[in-house]
């Protein structure tokens, strides 16, 4: 890696950043109305939002933290990946079309046919923004660290550059901006892994199953390496990072958003396909690229990689090229792009998400202004979340764990949103009092949770996307649990035709707007 | 917000019989797709966490029966999505059937006025 400024990185990232650009001019003329702006006007097609939505999946803590977890530890590695394309089973099992039927802009909208909107909307509103916050953290932190390491910017100066890039597809464009940007984002990361995938048949032999060979030998664990319990000490930890992992998008805001820019449960089901190969089939090839990185590096591979194995990729990108000259350069320079333009978008949708539910939830539904107020609210609201995220990025600076402000967020959501949501979908008994409880419960556990867990003091110092698993392993119960007591403590009537509604419409998609067309 | 003053009686509609065969089709899809998940999910994260050493064997040179079962693991998903997606098409059927059941119809035609 460079130390200096990269300028074959920094090109190629402009060009790439450039594309979206274009992008997000074409859809800042098409982004007029509220419905335009958070949910694309419903008409994105399926096949497109999947690839946004493993988009959005795949960050730069997947593309580098799963290669170079495979990298250091092997197996441990590999089952992290592996377990990691069942995430969107999940979505579509659970979630995904009975929200499409149920939803307008934000999951709340769902929660509100059947329970309170006030409470249950204020409540959500205050585990959107928790999770937001959190996850954009990660990102922002990430960004400042990625273009130091790699493009040779200052950390602060990569902060707010980012947080300039990110807010412009926000403001601008809104959602059908961040879904080309994601779209296009995608598309290229793909390209990238397919093209070292090949690049290493070449090089190393053209059998993977040699090359795994390679790997094991050249590692320190000899043929332990392809054993779990490198990094993962004792059963327990194996089970909740599995659990963990898999249950990692189900509450997640922006995930959840994007499932409103469909226009129905067909495009839905779709987009969740679309997700569930593209992950599968990425999370594949980035571990396998991890354990080429063992087979390649050889024994001065381990410093080069970083102490959580991040500049691993980076590393065997190099390697792939060359080592020095204009093949490496352009091939690093080719990942740092993907990485940047990645971190760019899922910020964006962050901040998307965010803000809708500051416009919607509170501004439009809780205090009852015009819903033609909803886009500027959310163009304020963006506008400050960012400076404020920005601040605090700068205030704690590149040495806070990644990975522990990401788990953070990600077991929030899995705790306070996810419980609330399948038991209103699910849970005839379920009162707005139960959401209330549950949501918060769940919140609370999350984030108290992992101050107190030992865990943490072992994650702190790798930063590898380690799993803090066992916050959720006892928080999404708590969320559980906390939806049930709420609504057993309640004494709000039973309403039972709102139950009947909700479930019909959720599996049948009665009352939704069918006059939305798709956009081509 | 569709409008719920109109007088659809959804309860009626729940227990409605195509609203039941729809139900009942559903859940026969998710009590099988459901257990095969189980299934994979478990094998896989049992082996991880109790049997390390088995993970780590090799029946052939360069492929591990960790890697075997992650394959497997990967497959298992995408089938079971793709199953889903067929057998959905199904569902949207049942679901039209429901839909011009004559409350809901007419409600239907009342609301986009």
């Amino acid at each position: 890696m460079s130390d200096g400024f990269n300028t074959t990185a920094v090109v190629v990232t402009i060009l790439l950043l450039a594309t979206t650009f274009v992008a997000t001019y074409f859809a800042s003329r098409r982004t007029k109305t509220s419905a335009e702006f958070w949910t694309a006007g419903g008409g994105m097609t399926g096949r497109k939002n999947g690839t946004a939505i493993a988009g959005d999946f795949l960050s730069s803590a997947s593309l580098l933290g799963y290669a170079g977890l495979a990298y250091l530890y092997g197996m441990d590695g590999i089952v992290y990946a592996i377990f990691a394309c069942g995430i969107f089973l999940m979505v579509m099992f659970l979630i995904a079309e009975k929200l499409r039927n149920l939803g307008r802009f934000t999951f709340a909208d769902a929660l509100a046919t059947r329970l309170r909107s006030g409470p249950v909307r204020i409540v959500s509103a205050i585990s959107t923004l928790f999770i937001c916050v959190f996850y954009l953290l990660a990102q922002m932190v990430a960004g400042g660290v990625l273009m130091e390491a790699l493009a040779g910017i200052d950390f602060s100066w990569g902060v707010v550059i980012a947080a300039v890039l990110m807010l412009t597809y926000v403001l601008f464009g809104g959602m059908l901006a961040t879904t080309w940007l994601q779209i296009i984002k995608a598309v290229a990361l793909m390209s990238v892994v397919a093209l070292l995938v090949i690049l290493v048949l070449i090089r190393i032999d053209p059998n993977p199953l040699n090359i795994i060979e390679q790997a094991v030998s050249q590692s320190k664990f000899g043929d332990h390496y392809l054993a779990t319990g490198n990094s993962f000490k004792g059963p327990w930890n194996i089970i909740s990072m599995a659990v963990a992992v898999t249950l990692s998008a189900v509450g997640l805001p922006h995930v959840l958003m994007r499932f409103f820019t469909v226009p129905d449960a067909i495009e839905a089901r779709k987009s969740a396909i679309w997700a569930i190969s593209l992950i599968g089939g990425f999370n594949v090839l980035i571990a396998f690229l991890g354990i080429s990185a063992r087979a390649a590096l050889g024994a001065g591979g381990e410093e080069i990689a970083g102490k959580g194995g991040n500049l691993a990729l980076p590393a065997l990108t190099v390697w792939l090229g060359g080592g020095d000259g204009f093949a490496s350069d352009l091939l690093l320079a080719l990942v740092v792009a993907v990485s940047i333009a990645t971190l760019l978008a899922v910020s964006a949708g962050l901040v998307l998400s965010a803000s809708s539910t500051i416009a919607h939830d509170l501004w439009a539904k809780t205090f009852h202004r015009p819903e033609t107020e909803e886009m500027t609210v959310g163009r304020i609201a963006a506008v400050a979340l960012v400076i404020v995220t920005v601040g605090v990025t700068l205030a704690i600076g590149g040495t806070q764990n990644v990975t522990f402000l990401a788990t953070l967020a990600t077991s929030t959501a899995a705790s306070a949103n996810f419980p609330v949501l399948i038991m209103t979908l699910l849970w005839r008994r379920m009162r707005t009092l139960g959401a209330v409880v549950g949501a918060l419960s769940g919140l609370l556990t999350a984030l108290v949770w992992p101050s107190l867990a030992p865990l943490l003091s072992d994650s702190l110092t790798t930063t590898a996307p380690f799993p803090l698993a066992f916050p959720i392993l006892l928080s999404v119960p708590a969320g559980f649990l906390g939806c049930i007591v709420g609504s057993f403590l309640s004494r709000e009537p039973a309403n039972d035709a709102a139950f009947d509604e909700l479930q019909v419409r959720a599996l049948t998609g009665a009352g939704l707007d069918k006059t939305k067309t798709l956009a081509h | 917000m569709p409008p719920t003053e109109t007088a659809v009686d959804w309860s009626r509609l729940w227990s409605d019989p195509s609203m039941l065969r729809l139900r009942r089709d559903r859940r026969s899809f998710f009590t099988v797709a459901w257990s095969v998940f189980a299934v994979a999910f478990c094998a896989l994260v049992g082996f991880a966490a109790f049997a390390p050493e088995i993970i780590a064997t090799r029946p052939v040179p360069g492929l591990s029966v960790g890697l075997i079962l992650s394959l497997a693991y990967v497959a298992t998903v995408m089938s079971l999505g793709a199953w889903y997606v067929r057998r959905a098409r199904h569902w949207d059927i049942l679901a039209a059937a429901v839909l011009s059941v004559p409350a809901i119809r007419e409600r239907e035609v009342a609301g986009n006025v």
